[in-house]
């Protein structure tokens, strides 16, 4: 950032102005994907920084419009094409080269626990219910009490759970194919 | 992969046709290129420059830190200065023939 008159008064405020400016574009690029965010965000941060003008301490609603939309359209082109979608997430089957970008930050969020677990969350319910003591009827309290702390202690306890070998296996099925290329698959980088 | 050419795609393109330019550059570039009319947003030049790269239009050729900014460049590849070229060819085709049926339609204005 620049700064003017290092040490005044008038350089601290400008150096506030560009922290809040800069928090507010780091607010709405979250709209992208992590891994996009690692290998290109430093650069579309001081474009939009730029174009917002000196001065500016907060994102306007239509630039902050731009980078949502932008953001969620760049998810969508990363995503893997349904039938690969669900066989990675049914099966376990590996996601195809041209998308390990979404599938190592698929696996990095936080919700990953309970989307890689999902048959047992789905299938604990109707098994607990199947359990309880005749006579009940309906899904007793129980049964959501315990469901919620195998969901809870999964995103808590274990919240790293499988995750490193995961990844490495996402990695390791691509990483022949793509020696050479940039981290993400957006941009290649000239020799 | 190809990729279907929008206005947009169109001015950033040749605005790389002259010389290589950063994000601020291009948006100042396609600015003037389109007298004011285009005012790309950072969200949209960055989705533009992705899918022209993963169409192998563009290609990332540098950096500097200026201010503490990060300024990567970006330059026309072989394939996407054809596509440039060609773009250019059909837009002109096109004025031409609009030109023609503006003409038709002035004769019968005319009369």
């Amino acid at each position: 950032m620049p700064v003017s008159g290092a040490g005044s008064s008038a350089g601290r405020a400008d150096d506030l102005k560009d922290e809040r400016i800069i928090s507010s574009v780091e607010f709405w690029m979250r709209a992208y994907p992590c891994r996009w965010r690692e290998a290109r965000g430093e650069e579309l941060l001081a474009l939009v920084v730029d174009l917002a003008g000196p001065g500016a301490q907060r994102l306007g609603a239509r630039a902050a419009f731009d980078l949502v939309r932008a953001g969620w359209a760049t998810r969508w082109r990363e995503h893997p094409p349904a039938h690969s979608w669900l066989l990675y997430r049914l099966f376990g089957r590996r996601i195809p080269v041209a998308y390990r970008s979404w599938a190592l930050d698929d696996i990095d969020g936080f919700w990953y626990p309970l989307r890689r677990n999902w048959p047992v969350f789905l299938a604990l319910p109707p098994i607990l219910v199947a359990g309880q003591p005749a006579g009940y009827g309906g899904m007793p309290v129980f049964v959501y009490v315990i469901w919620a702390l195998v969901a809870v202690s999964s995103l808590f306890l274990w919240p790293e759970a499988n995750r490193s070998r995961d990844q490495a296996q996402a990695c390791r099925a691509s990483a022949r194919r793509t020696a050479g290329r940039g981290h993400h698959r957006g941009m290649r980088r000239s020799p | 992969m190809t990729m279907r050419i929008t206005e947009q795609g169109y001015l950033v393109l040749l605005s790389l046709a002259e010389q290589p330019r950063h994000g601020y550059g291009i948006v100042g570039a396609v600015l003037e290129l389109s007298d004011g009319a285009t005012k790309l947003g950072a969200g949209t030049l960055y989705g533009l420059l992705d899918r022209m790269g993963e169409a192998g239009l563009v290609e990332a050729s540098g950096e500097e830190v200026v201010d503490g900014r990060l300024r990567r460049y970006y330059r026309l590849t072989d394939q996407g200065s054809a596509a440039v070229v060609m773009e250019t060819a059909r837009l002109r085709a096109l004025t031409h023939r609009a030109r023609t049926v503006l003409g038709v339609h002035l004769a019968y204005g005319v009369a």
